[in-house]
């Protein structure tokens, strides 16, 4: 009787169309925030919770969420929702809450969205398993890397060509050129190139590249963005598919070179409440949290806050119980002589 | 086997006879706000031949007066051969009523009234006379007549007081009593913003085509209402209107009595079509939730539903047997009223927002869509696809579902099919739907998208190869190893 139904993913998300528009986003975000905070405090099994809530995050993301929060979409949005302050508030309000409500978690408890909620995150999570499960980690294997990747780019350019043919690509079609980029930078830094630490400062760029579009009125979806709606958005879908790719080679690479949310994160997390800190003397150099951060943003101990998305898993993986997290606003209060201590 | 063969043309016959047979009355006047209870929009004037068409448009008094949610920049427009003169009436969010020439474009009248106006006008013939009828924000409902611009009369729905918040006058439509005396039939929606005094009132109000008395009004206890539709089910005569709060309602139009009432699961946009076929009298609803519904008109009873993959704001339109119906998934559905299935879907490169208008003398239909388009394509096998520009929004803050912005409407003057809508950038706009009168459409092109990848990724390999080069310098002159 009704033959041309969704599609057969999206079945699920008939009963929440008709929650577009409401603030049912938020409040599903918020839940998830408020789960992730409730269950950091918790050092058991915290690793296995991460991951449920990866899971529940992406499908809040794929059934309810119906707005543009890809992390280009949260930029826009945020940009568009100054533009209404003193004009229209509540509609202000509906695009300013998200991106303010995830730097103000950000603050106090550190990039736990990009480490606990971000769907982009998640995928790339799934990724780098297969990363470690079939040990593609092996840096011998240059040469094997590059020839999987030069065939992955060479799968990236046809799919390309085969949709360029089917339809008219528009400036909101451009998440294409940050998989172009992404690709090309993986292949850089697989063929030792350049460099990964130094090249994470490319996310300022794509940062400033959202802005840019954002004030000239110009929409690029975000990668994830097709799983959204039920709207057709190949680019997006494409750019879904260079991230998890790219994530085969290099972990969570996307989150490492391109992120604009990231970068954002990345300068809120050196002020936030929270900091993963080298406690005491206990730190005997060992090296166990270098191996398990799939970001690479801790070196024997050493945080990097730019690049750490609050995942816990150094904390739950360090033999010596060497890092905790720290309320490092608490003790600037009560005296700045422990924190230096600390990180002694 | 024989037998099998002999019975074949039995066969074909039984099954060209059992094929539902769908009727509806084809527009001759523009009494109702698409036209006429399908929801067609095309009308064939049969006006004389005139010389090339030159596509033309119009911008009113070019005042923007400001933004406001839901805002209708023009209205959908109504058109009518007056004195031999084929005249377009269109509203404005200018507060305007303009009479336009539809071949030139050129201003016949302006009627000035004290509100945006956010429906579409009606006309009626009345004698000799032409009268055009709509209904304006200000809370009134004029009747002018449609050669000189001049006032008949006015009714207003809701006397002025300092607390009137603001009012949503839906499109007037023209139907019967039972006696065969025209009415004049309005819904709306006003409301109080008074402490005291607050409240919504949504009513039906149904007024004498002649001197704007009322004769009955209905109030049905909901929220912003869309345009009525009249037809004459089983010789008693219905009027069919949807609300906001997703409510489909049906009321008897010669006394205004609610026959039926069914709620749906989110808003309805847009007034439903009427059908009749095998008998039964059909109302084709559409609803926010993407719901398209056939309902029997007397009664309200479901007879089939289809899901869309998005939000519908637009009305149903009838074509043959099929229901056409444009989504915010991209897709125009043509289904079969008498089974439901979607039988045909033209695809757009964007959300279609508006109603439709079908053409069955040449199998067109014609709809606005998201990528800032009118787009007309052929239906069934007809090899007809256009798209033409109609320009940006005025107010960047207009955003999807916003407003019900303008459908278009289509007319045959002459030999020419031409399309009239009024575009959300300001400008009310005639084409030709004639090949002859407008170039072919180039095909599309990605070059300068393909271009900007090397433009793009040229800058970037530099930039990650700059960066490098320095973070190595810096940490070659510190006496450091490693870096990555």
């Amino acid at each position: 009787m009704e033959p041309e139904r969704a599609p057969l993913g999206k079945v699920f998300n008939v009963p929440f169309l008709s929650l577009d528009g409401t603030s049912i986003e938020m409040a599903t975000l918020l839940f998830l925030f408020i789960i992730v905070l409730a269950i950091s405090v918790v050092e058991k099994r915290r690793q296995m919770v991460r991951r449920i809530v990866q899971v529940a995050s992406f499908l809040v993301f794929y059934f309810v969420v119906y707005s543009c929060l890809g992390v280009f979409g949260m930029i826009r949005n945020g940009l568009y929702g100054l533009t209404l302050l003193g004009t229209a508030y509540s509609e202000s309000f509906y695009w300013l809450a998200l991106p303010v409500v995830i730097i103000a978690v950000t603050l106090l408890h550190g990039p736990v969205f990009c480490g606990w909620i971000c769907p982009t995150g998640s995928m790339q999570d799934l990724s780098g398993w297969l990363h470690k499960r079939f040990q593609l980690v092996d840096t011998t294997k240059v040469r094997r890397h590059l020839l999987l990747f030069s065939l992955s780019s060479g799968v990236f350019i046809s799919f390309l060509i085969w949709v360029g043919r089917k339809k008219r690509l528009f400036v909101e079609d451009s998440s294409l050129h940050w998989s172009a980029m992404l690709l090309m930078i993986c292949i850089m830094v697989l063929a030792k190139y350049i460099d990964d630490k130094p090249s994470r400062k490319l996310r300022l760029f794509s940062l400033l590249a959202i802005v840019f579009t954002a004030v000239s009125h110009m929409v690029v979806t975000s990668p994830v963005h097709f799983a959204f709606t039920s709207r057709d958005d190949p680019a997006s879908a494409i750019t879904t598919l260079v991230i998890l790719i790219a994530g085969l080679f290099v972990m969570r690479s996307w989150c490492r070179y391109l992120c604009p949310w990231g970068y954002l994160m990345g300068i809120m997390h050196r002020f936030s409440r929270l900091k993963i800190l080298k406690i005491g003397g206990q730190c005997d150099s060992c090296g166990h949290c270098n191996a398990v951060c799939d970001v690479d943003a801790i070196d024997n101990g050493k945080i990097d806050v730019a690049s750490c998305q609050f995942c816990y898993k150094c904390v739950d993986k360090c033999p010596k119980n060497g890092l905790q997290v720290v309320d490092t606003w608490k003790i600037e209060k009560v005296s700045p002589l422990p924190r230096r201590l600390i990180q002694k | 086997m024989k037998s099998r063969v002999r019975s074949l043309p039995l066969l074909v016959l039984a099954g060209f006879i059992s094929q539902p047979r769908i009727g509806h009355a084809e527009c001759t006047l523009w009494s109702q706000s698409r036209c006429d209870e399908s929801n067609g929009a095309a009308i064939d004037l049969k006006g004389k031949a005139k010389a090339d068409f030159r596509p033309w448009s119009f911008e009113g008094s070019g005042r923007v007066w400001g933004y406001e949610p839901g805002l209708t920049t023009w209205t959908s427009p109504a058109i009518a051969m007056v004195d031999d003169e084929p005249i377009v009436f269109v509203g404005s969010y200018d507060h305007a009523v303009y009479a336009l020439n539809a071949f030139s474009g050129a201003e016949r009248w302006k009627f000035n009234t004290g509100d945006t106006i956010h429906s579409a006008p009606v006309i009626y013939r009345n004698q000799n006379e032409h009268i055009v009828y709509v209904a304006s924000n200000d809370r009134s409902i004029y009747a002018i007549d449609a050669k000189y611009g001049r006032q008949k009369w006015v009714y207003t729905v809701e006397s002025f007081r300092p607390s009137i918040g603001g009012s949503r006058l839906a499109s007037p439509c023209v139907g019967n009593l039972d006696k065969g005396d025209p009415i004049l039939v309005v819904p709306y929606w006003v409301w109080d913003r008074s402490v005291s005094n607050g409240k919504q009132k949504s009513a039906v109000v149904a007024l004498t085509i002649d001197g704007g008395a009322k004769v009955w009004e209905t109030e049905v206890s909901d929220g912003e209402l869309t345009a009525a539709v009249f037809s004459k089910i089983q010789g008693t005569g219905m009027l069919f209107l949807g609300s906001n709060s997703g409510n489909v309602i049906a009321l008897r139009a010669n006394d205004g009595a609610v026959v039926w009432k069914r709620t749906e699961l989110d808003a309805v946009r847009s007034p439903p079509a009427i059908v009749h076929a095998q008998g039964k009298d059909l109302a084709i609803t559409a609803s926010k939730y993407g719901l398209i519904r056939s309902v029997d008109a007397l009664t309200g009873k479901e007879n089939w539903s289809h899901q869309a993959g998005d939000r519908i704001t637009g009305s149903p339109s009838i074509l043959g047997r099929k229901a056409y119906v444009g989504s915010y998934d991209r897709n125009v559905y043509g289904i079969e009223i008498a089974t439901g299935l979607a039988k045909e879907k033209l695809s757009a490169h964007s959300g279609i927002y508006s109603s439709l208008s079908v053409i069955p003398e040449i199998g067109l239909v014609l709809f606005m869509a998201w990528d800032d388009m009118l787009h007309i394509r052929g239906v069934g096998d007809r090899p007809y696809d256009i798209a033409t520009y109609t320009g940006k929004p005025l107010w960047n803050v207009a955003g999807m579902d916003d407003s019900n912005w303008s459908s278009p409407i289509a007319a045959k003057l002459g030999d020419r099919w031409l399309a009239f809508v009024g575009s959300y950038d300001g400008k009310f706009r005639a084409i030709s739907l004639e090949h002859r009168d407008r170039e072919l459409p180039k095909g599309p092109s990605n070059f300068w998208f393909w271009l900007s990848f090397p433009m793009l990724l040229g800058p970037f390999f530099l930039l990650a190869r700059l960066i490098t080069k320095n973070a190595r310098a810096r940490a070659k002159r510190n006496g450091e190893t490693t870096l990555s």
